[in-house]
């Protein structure tokens, strides 16, 4: 593997997405900044390429959403390769998706068994302003992180949480049978081989990514902040009294197996699997204490941005290539030092995409190709003076 | 139609529509035909024109040996390995609370019957539902009712395909095949 290939989008097309009708477009290996006002549709470009990577919208899970009003099916086609500025092959990827038989994605025009097969192949990293919630809001969010970074490292991971989440649905629908006494209790038993072998992966996967991010997040966020603050992030999996927070994937099926017991009579009452990974957390701590109450707001922002800096260097360490990263609009929430610092970490890391409506604030990078983005076209722009 | 969209359906209809009468007419007889006599067979639930099917028919075959699957297209999958001699077991489908269907929609009970007959005793089952969620769920519930009768059951192997370029969903098969090694 070489630690220095970096992914690069060459050419981005799209059909009837979003507010597009038709758009071909060639972008720079490094840094492309994409601007125009408000509405313009610089989002829906990161969007496209983030659908490509992890094989949904990161916006929405309506994908009749993407479709061009009045339309009913739409196409995302990007040519990417390692390197393809040096003469390195590249590699085609699509996505198209019709009313009736939902989407459908092809690699090199061979068709994927099931969209979760894409992830691995355009690997990103996908920043939001409304990432914010990441630390305010819920677990979800934070297993959604983790959950999207460990499938774009391992097509086994990608398929452990697919099928974990599958026979999830399927455990919780039989306990909802057994309280209106459709099913018979010990039907439940027959989901539990395979929540407790794809769950064990799951668990073990998350455990020792987290352990891997750690540094790499705290390291980012110094290199941001310039701060004194110490990042931290932990796992925490919802196995219930049983935490256990090494080992391998015997014991990890050990904890889960016993909690499943445990947790077994108020699962019947509520209808709902109660432990296993599908509730873990990822906390993110300030100086020891959770980011969500200690820290300012520029403080919770640089942490999102360490994680998402994090993820990065761990996709590019596991996978070899380094992932395209998607910037969407985070300069006007940042303070002057540390959108400095952001931009001393933007250049010279591979392929970025970034949007903004005032390019004034970025007429400083060195080596940035500009685009105009309006009303459905993207123009190339000579480079400023 | 399962697999057939709505375009596909209307070129279909225009190719009825625009041939010679005879094409459409044949193609309803031969539906007519196929709904009257085509049944599910009455020992192994594969669909069949005469009962009992060829398979449960035949002086030929294992019937020590039953081999259980979802659809009756795994049974034509299976025979065309040649490596089977047994007999089948087709559940017509499997289980999927999500879908609505339990046990009880499943021809269970159907191979629990024949486990029990004293006339030609079944020493093996093999589960060969789909290596899907349903699939393996199906093969546990089934494995759990079949143990306790004291016969033999077994469960077809998942691993590394032979040959052939090891393609993405492949690396899913290897890593996990890597995962839970063995001793050796
Ligand atoms: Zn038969």
């Amino acid at each position: 593997m070489n630690p220095s290939g970096a992914l690069a989008v060459q050419t981005l097309s799209l059909r009837d997405f979003r507010s597009y009708t038709r758009l071909e477009c060639a972008f720079a290996p490094g840094l492309n900044v994409l601007h125009g006002p408000n509405g313009a549709g610089k989002t829906n470009l990161l969007e496209a390429l983030a659908l490509l990577a992890l094989g949904r919208s990161p916006r929405t899970s309506r994908d009749a959403d993407l479709v061009r009003s009045g339309q009913s099916t739409f196409a995302i086609r990007v040519r990417f390769g390692v390197d393809p500025a040096a003469g390195q092959a590249t590699t085609t990827l699509e996505v198209t998706y019709g009313e009736h038989r939902g989407k459908r994605a092809r690699l090199d025009g061979q068709v994927l068994p099931r969209m979760v097969d894409v992830y691995g192949h355009l690997l990103a990293v996908y920043f939001a302003p409304d990432d914010l919630w990441l630390l305010k809001g819920g677990p979800a969010g934070r297993r959604q992180l983790l959950d999207r970074l460990l499938a774009q490292c391992s097509p086994l991971y990608a398929d452990s949480i697919f099928r974990y989440r599958h026979a999830l649905a399927q455990r919780n629908q039989t306990l909802r049978d057994v309280r209106t006494r459709r099913a018979g209790a010990s039907l439940l038993a027959i989901w539990e081989p395979q929540l407790v072998q794809y769950g064990a992966e799951v668990l073990r996967y998350r455990a020792s990514a987290v352990a891997e991010l750690e540094p790499l997040a705290a390291a980012a966020y110094h290199r941001l902040a310039a701060g004194a603050e110490e990042l931290q992030i932990r796992y925490r999996p919802a196995l219930g009294a049983g935490d256990g927070w090494t080992g391998d994937e015997t014991a990890w099926a050990d904890h889960l197996r016993e909690a499943f017991r445990e947790h077994l009579q108020a699962d019947l009452a509520t209808g709902m699997t109660g432990r296993g990974p599908h509730r873990d957390d990822l906390e993110v701590l300030l100086e020891g204490a959770p980011a969500r109450v200690y820290g300012s707001q520029g403080q919770q922002r640089t942490a999102i941005l360490a994680l998402k800096f994090a993820e990065r260097e761990y996709l590019a360490l596991r996978t070899g290539r380094r992932p395209l990263l998607l910037v969407d609009d985070v300069f006007s929430e940042l303070d002057e030092p540390r959108r400095r610092g952001l931009q001393e970490r933007l250049q010279g890391g591979g392929q970025v995409f970034l949007t903004t409506a005032d390019p004034r604030q970025l007429q400083g990078m060195v080596g940035a190709s500009f685009f105009r983005v309006l009303q459905g076209s993207v123009v190339p722009e000579e480079p400023h003076a | 139609m399962p697999g057939v969209g709505p375009k596909t359906a209307q070129r279909f209809a225009f190719f009825l529509l625009n041939g010679p009468p005879e094409t459409a007419l044949g193609l309803a007889s031969a539906i007519t035909e196929a709904r009257e006599r085509v049944r599910p067979c009455s020992v192994c639930q594969n669909l069949t024109d005469v009962d009992p099917c060829p398979v449960c028919a035949s002086a030929h075959r294992d019937r020590a040996v039953i081999c259980v699957v979802e659809e009756p297209k795994d049974v034509a999958a299976m025979e065309k390995t040649r490596e089977y001699r047994g007999l089948y077991h087709v559940l017509q489908g499997a289980i999927n609370p999500l879908a609505g269907v339990g046990p009880d929609e499943l021809r269970v009970r159907e191979l629990l019957a024949r486990i029990g007959q004293r006339e030609s005793p079944v020493h093996e089952v093999i589960l060969a539902t789909d290596p899907d969620v349903e699939g393996d769920a199906t093969a546990h519930y089934l494995a759990r009712l079949l143990r306790p009768l004291g016969v033999r059951v077994t469960r077809i192997a998942r691993g590394v395909p032979e040959g052939g370029d090891l393609d993405y969903v492949d690396q899913v098969t290897l890593g996990r095949a890597l995962v839970g090694r063995a001793d050796w």
